[in-house]
């Protein structure tokens, strides 16, 4: 059974590929506070929360909404 | 559509369009066969018709002769005559069995008379007979020779008309299958044109769109966006190609946070 680490990283791999190892790690660590690996499906909610807004903002407020969203149904 | 399937689609369609050609040209060669299998019988009629009314004009010569008192000559003509007729009408018979067997037991009819008209002037020249009645079985000879001849000159001119016919069907048929063959082979053409062109386009318009967005990303312009519609492996290209743009800003974003915060 897969962590909820690469669970993340599986959905975020769709959008931008080998970016979404480096940038799940630096949303983690600056905004959960937390290692990515440590993950639980308690910080779902606020991690779609930030990953929405870096996504928005490197890509485009539609992909980051459409990104956010399928992190929440994860939750 | 996968471009695989396009171009076999593309194939099956062209190998259809020259299987449909074929059949048809193998059908109207068929034709043309049975055409001239009909204008070669008719030609073999009209050859044995000629030869039969040769046959008649040397038995006439013959007993013509044989009053004379040219008695060698004579029998020849008659022999060679005589074996003329008879191939002729055996060949005649074999050939019409069926189909004209009423105009064939005409023919053999006026034959026979004209056979014995021969053997009743070789019998008065032999008996020494009547000069009168010599001249008259002469008469009726050239008569029932005449008859006869006239007969086979008529049979001869329908065969030849059938010939004609015949002839004429199997030019048409040949001409319809150049046609059919031909137009098969502009269809063909035409096909295959329309459908690499159809295909190249739908291979080099993404392609170029591609190395377009490639050269403005690649000469400092990170802005673009794919938004290129498709399926089958240009849909995969175009995915997998957007994936690598949205990774390329993404990196860039987090290297510019990075400069901005001033960490390595």
């Amino acid at each position: 059974m897969r962590s909820i680490h690469e669970e993340v990283i599986g959905l975020l791999v769709l959008t931008m590929g080998p970016a979404a190892k480096p940038f799940l790690e630096r949303q983690c660590k600056f905004h959960l506070g937390k290692p990515a690996a440590n993950l639980t499906k308690a910080d779902i909610p606020l991690l779609a929360k930030w990953v929405e807004i870096g996504v928005g903002l490197a890509l485009g407020e539609e992909v980051g909404a459409k990104v956010g969203a399928r992190l929440r149904a994860m939750a | 559509m996968r471009i695989f399937h396009q171009l076999l689609c593309g194939f099956l369609a062209v190998v259809v369009l020259f299987a449909v050609a074929g059949a048809v040209s193998i059908q109207k060669i068929s034709s043309i066969e049975a055409a001239n299998n009909a204008v070669a019988n008719d030609i073999r009629i009209h050859d044995l018709a000629a030869t039969y009314e040769r046959g008649g004009r040397e038995i006439q010569l013959g007993a013509f002769l044989y009053s004379e008192g040219n008695e060698t000559m004579a029998r020849q003509l008659v022999s060679v005559g005589r074996s003329d007729m008879s191939d002729s009408r055996k060949a005649l018979e074999a050939m019409l069995a069926d189909s004209a067997s009423g105009a064939v037991s005409e023919i053999v009819r006026l034959d026979n008379l004209a056979q014995s008209a021969v053997d009743a002037v070789v019998r008065q020249v032999k008996d020494h007979g009547d000069v009168k009645r010599l001249d008259r079985d002469l008469q009726f000879l050239e008569a029932r020779v005449e008859a006869l001849n006239l007969l086979l000159g008529s049979f001869s001119d329908s065969t030849q008309e059938a010939a004609s016919v015949s002839l004429s069907r199997a030019q048409a048929t040949a001409r319809r299958a150049v046609e059919v063959t031909f137009g098969a082979l502009v269809g063909s053409l035409v096909l295959a044109v329309a459908a690499a062109i159809v295909i190249a386009r739908r291979i080099a318009g993404p392609l170029k769109q591609f190395t377009d967005i490639a050269d403005k990303i690649s000469s400092g312009d990170p802005s673009q966006t794919l938004t290129l519609t498709g399926s089958g492996e240009i849909r995969d290209l175009a995915t997998a190609f957007g994936r690598m743009i949205n990774c390329f800003k993404v990196m860039q974003s987090m290297l510019n946070d990075d400069i901005q915060a001033g960490s390595p």
